[in-house]
């Protein structure tokens, strides 16, 4: 069975075309309007979709996505809300993977095995949960995303050993998301260069499509990284920029046309 | 064969299905040479002794086991001893771990340590260690917390550390944990994550263990000699669990001992408003380790309470739901109210002022020590000293001399000259 994020990296090297991610949290500002958001995001050409499940601890997230996580919980959505939504996202976006990303406690307390089922079922194709190493033996998290058609999607970061990442590429599916924690806001050649070596190690040990995230804000950016992975990701700068429109609908353009700025 | 103690290097962490390392890929590095680190320096004789002088000579070790007639007289059971944490550097046991993390950083070459701080009885420690060895500092402390428990505040400053108001949350202790972990993420070369209690991901839950366990083998050998046997019972509160952990573990394989763990019932269990996990928590996995969560149907952790700001927290140390499930340690909880009964007892008994987090575990002695027979030994850890409380001690007693003392200090133009 193959799975809709493959036939997407699969048409991207067929079309030499550079992809890109965009993250949301779902219900941020509320479930209505981050519905559009994501229709915006689609409509602009992103080619997946993070839909994060908020938590009340999201140990990786900066101020940014934690305040959007915090708020939208203010609000009282359940993981049963965001199951529905993201069901009604794939419905409608059939061409366009989308991805649930969570911290590992949302799966765990809904139980493993049916959250993998209810995700697949729903019509995700992977899952980002940064607090689950592979290598973690005691859940059988990797195993049972497979087992439901869904790729477990692995982190790596600048701070990753080559042990871990010879450990990663062993467990890779799908693709692997690499962090640069370096900002490259006004990037200097030194540290394109310092990415350009990490990721070079990294596609030593790991032989899956890369995608990379680090507050990419202009074409520039995907520009100096399409050469480094196949995928650019786009992470709270959608929220940032939502939040700095002064309407709903002002916000919504402005994403619409960063992101096509991207392009 | 060890019933209750496992090799948690063996098992990487676990202590049966609880603990591990669930942490973000960008943290595990940091972690396993935290671990690799730690195994070498507890092979090295060098490393032992200077954390033995150190404790010695720095902190005042050993604190006394002190006899408490006057309590044993008025509740009227068993023969009470309390094991005074609270006369070491700093105020509370903490400084123990504090101690061992510190000359572990510098072993590994960090110029700056981290904590996460709830009463500010940790971050007070680690500011200390700061400032003897030189690091760079910086504590994480829920907003609310910093207005509870300001004289900590106030002293981490003056010892040179930043302290930083965690305002998102809970505003409390689980809240100063992210925050803590966040920034250890953004400063992985320079910086050790001084972890301050038995939890978090492996190795720190057996690392804080480790260090705290002097508490209970001083016990050991003090009420040996004092009565010339082991006591029937141990008693000390469970914030995040290293105090009692610390106590408890040297004694963990002799079966005789009870063991009993003290959780803050805040405003009653039935008022949803406690910290008591194992009273209506269930398992989880947050902040890098599986254990015992006080959280809702979909795993979002709840806010929680207790007067006594470092047994404010949503989660356990893993090997306490580990050995709360074999039915090891019995926890038991006390209300805010009785805390604070159990410490004016205190107070009027045998002069001492407990730390209101060491005054759950004088609760629990209250309730217990009179169905027991006048043959039998209760040790309780008095953790800390209570010092520290006053601004919130002397609200919640209303006292209208302090009050009115505060009042005028303002009126005078304190510190405005
Ligand atoms: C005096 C005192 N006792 C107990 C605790 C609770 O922590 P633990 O359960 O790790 O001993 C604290 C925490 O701040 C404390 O300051």
């Amino acid at each position: 069975m193959t799975n809709k994020i493959d036939r997407k990296l699969a048409q991207l090297k067929q079309d030499n075309r550079h992809g890109l991610m965009a993250h949301i949290v779902i219900g941020y500002p509320n479930l209505p309007v981050s519905e559009k958001i994501i229709l915006f995001l689609a409509e602009a050409g992103a080619d997946l979709i993070e839909l994060q499940i908020p938590f009340t601890d999201p140990l990786a997230d900066g101020p940014t996505i934690l305040k959007a996580n915090l708020d939208v919980l203010r609000t009282g959505i359940k993981v049963a809300d965001c199951f529905r939504f993201a069901e009604k996202m794939a419905s409608r976006l059939t061409d366009i993977p989308l991805l649930f990303m969570t911290y590992i406690n949302i799966p765990y307390n809904y139980g493993l095995e049916n959250f993998c089922r209810d995700s697949a079922a729903a019509g995700l194709t992977g899952l980002i949960v940064p607090d689950i190493p592979p290598d973690e033996k005691d859940e059988p998290y990797h195993d049972l995303c497979l087992a439901h058609n869904l790729h477990p999607i692995y982190i790596l970061s600048p701070s990753s050993t080559q042990e871990r990442m010879k450990l990663i590429g062993h467990y890779a599916s799908g693709f692997v998301y690499c962090t640069a924690r370096v900002g490259i806001t006004g990037a200097r050649e030194s540290q394109i260069a310092g990415l350009r070596e990490f990721m070079a190690s990294v596609r030593k040990y790991v032989k899956v499509p890369l995608s990379l995230g680090f507050g990419i804000s202009s074409r520039e950016h995907v520009e100096s990284i399409r050469e480094l992975a196949e995928i650019s990701v786009v992470g709270s700068k959608v929220i940032d920029i939502y939040n700095s429109g002064q309407s709903e609908k002002e916000s919504l353009e402005k994403i619409s046309s960063f992101v096509r700025g991207l392009r | 064969m060890k019933k209750y103690i496992v090799d948690s290097f063996e098992s990487e962490g676990h202590f049966g299905p609880y603990g591990g390392r669930y942490a973000p890929e960008m943290l595990i590095p940091a972690l396993v040479a935290l671990e690799k680190a730690y195994r070498e320096a507890q092979q090295d004789s060098s490393f032992v002794a200077e954390f033995e002088k150190l404790l010695a000579t720095y902190s005042g070790r050993p604190t006394p086991l002190y006899f408490a007639e006057n309590l044993t007289r008025k509740l009227g059971g068993a023969r009470i001893y309390l094991k005074q944490e609270g006369l070491g550097q700093t105020g509370s046991h903490k400084i123990n771990n504090a101690i061992g993390q510190a000359l572990l950083a510098r072993r590994m070459g960090k110029k700056r340590l981290i904590a996460e701080t709830g009463a500010g009885q940790h971050g007070l420690a680690t500011a200390t260690v700061a400032a003897r060895f030189g690091f760079e500092c910086e504590i994480f402390m829920g907003e609310l917390d910093m207005k509870r428990q300001r004289p900590n505040v106030f002293w981490m400053e003056q010892l040179g550390a930043k302290v930083t108001p965690v305002l998102y949350g809970t505003r409390t202790l689980k809240d100063a944990v992210n925050e803590s972990i966040k920034n250890w993420i953004e400063n992985l070369e320079t910086t050790h994550l001084l972890v301050g209690s038995v939890v978090s991901a492996h190795p720190y839950p057996t690392i804080v263990r480790d260090f705290q366990s002097v508490i209970g083998r001083e016990i050991r050998d003090q009420i040996m000699e004092e009565e010339g046997r082991l006591p029937d019972c141990l008693i000390a509160c469970v914030g995040g669990g290293s105090n009692s952990l610390g106590m408890f573990y040297p004694f963990l394989e002799d079966e005789g001992i009870e063991m009993v763990g003290v959780e803050a019932a805040g405003l009653g269990i039935e008022s949803g408003k406690h910290s008591a996990r194992f009273q209506g928590g269930k398992k989880g996995i947050v902040e890098g380790y599986k254990s015992y969560f006080l959280q809702d149907d979909d795993g979002q952790t709840l806010t929680t309470h207790s007067v006594a700001a470092g047994l404010d927290y949503a989660g356990i140390g893993p090997e306490h739901a580990w050995l709360h499930d074999l039915g090891r340690i019995e926890y038991t909880h006390a209300t805010d109210q009785e805390a604070l009964e159990a410490l004016k007892l205190l107070l009027k008994t045998e002069g001492l002022i407990p730390a209101l987090e060491s005054a759950h575990a004088v609760a629990e002695a209250v309730k217990r020590s009179p169905g027991m027979g006048s043959d039998q030994i209760i040790v309780i850890n008095l953790s800390g000293r209570g010092d520290k409380d006053i601004f919130i001690v002397a609200e919640v007693l209303k006292d209208k001399a302090w009050l009115e003392f505060l009042k005028a200090k303002v009126k005078e133009g304190y510190g405005d000259q």
